[in-house]
């Protein structure tokens, strides 16, 4: 049994957004993205709850930006996957697949 | 954009109830959307998430505060010690003055005494995890000691209504020394970081 863990739920498509969206990755595109690609509206604070879960495993990693008046004078915060990231994002692929192949049901065809 | 400001009590509750680490990105973030002609009931509902959300985080990352509380209050034998007769001689002179006076002074006794164990707890705690520090500790300290206080005066005002005995005795008797147990512990460990947090300008 391998000694990482693989990443879940919210955690895995906030991984998938930011490796859709590249470098210019922070909070609000991030959710967007989510939007745009499950229907799903996901909170800005359960977005950066998942990010920082990331950050503490070694997954992604962040930089500031500048402070901007149209944000309150706040920074943003960007973020970007690590190459521990990547490995674990490719590692959850593989394992859902697994499981996700020989499933009739999900396949559409008939039981 | 808009040039107003978001709901202040919402963002007066977001600086207070969430935790430094995004605080400042994640406001940028709810601030440059709320421009662009997002509602009130939009901040607010995203303010709460997020309040939720860091609760959440916090909850899992303290759970061993949790457990040490649980344990500390279940291990103590409140029956012999409260019922020793030194403790028993200082009570008896509280319930000999005049109300309300009796009742305050009592309350006092009681919350010392089990200030005394909140404190031999806090010791152990910090010092087995290897975490003392002077100036977090007596904040954490005080702090629960306040709630400690509190939570006694108003168990001691619930006496009064009719709970079963058992649940009186073993539950809600030990709720103020639970919580101010899982506060401390839980302080210790935040205090030092927060005291270089920025704050919000609002």
């Amino acid at each position: 049994m391998s000694d990482h863990t693989y990443l879940g739920g919210l955690e895995l498509t906030v991984m998938l957004a930011l490796l859709r969206l590249g470098e210019d990755a922070y909070g609000i595109p991030i959710s967007e993205e989510i939007e745009e690609q499950t229907g799903r509206e996901v909170a800005l604070g359960s977005v950066y709850a998942a990010l920082e879960r990331l950050q503490t495993k070694g997954l992604v990693s962040s930089r500031l930006g500048e402070p901007t008046a149209a944000r309150g004078g706040k920074a943003k915060k960007y973020f970007r996957a690590t190459s521990l990231g990547l490995r674990e994002a490719r590692e959850t692929r593989s394992a859902l697949m697994n499981l996700w192949r020989g499933v009739r049901e999900l396949q559409g065809e008939p039981t | 954009m808009k040039l107003s400001r978001p709901p202040v009590l919402a963002t007066w509750l977001f600086e207070h109830l969430t935790r430094r680490e995004h605080r400042d990105a994640l406001y940028g973030d709810l601030f440059e959307k709320y421009g662009r002609r997002r509602s009130d009931t939009w901040y607010w509902r995203q303010v709460l998430a997020a309040i939720a959300a860091d609760f959440s985080t916090e909850f899992r990352s303290r759970w061993l505060s949790v457990v040490f509380a649980v344990v500390v209050c279940g291990m103590i034998p409140w029956k012999p010690l409260f019922l020793n007769t030194t403790f028993q001689s200082f009570l008896f002179s509280g319930i000999q003055m005049t109300w309300p006076v009796s009742f305050l002074v009592d309350t006092a006794i009681i919350s010392a005494f089990q200030g005394a164990i909140l404190l031999a707890a806090l010791s152990v705690f910090v010092f087995s995890a290897n975490r003392f520090q002077p100036h977090a500790f007596r904040i954490a300290f005080c702090y629960a000691l306040l709630v400690l206080s509190l939570g006694n005066t108003v168990v001691a005002l619930c006496q009064v209504l009719p709970w079963p005995r058992p649940l009186f005795y073993y539950v809600i008797w030990r709720l103020p020394l639970f919580f101010s147990l899982v506060l401390s512990t839980w302080l210790m460990s935040a205090i030092a970081p927060r005291a270089g947090a920025s704050r919000l300008t609002i």
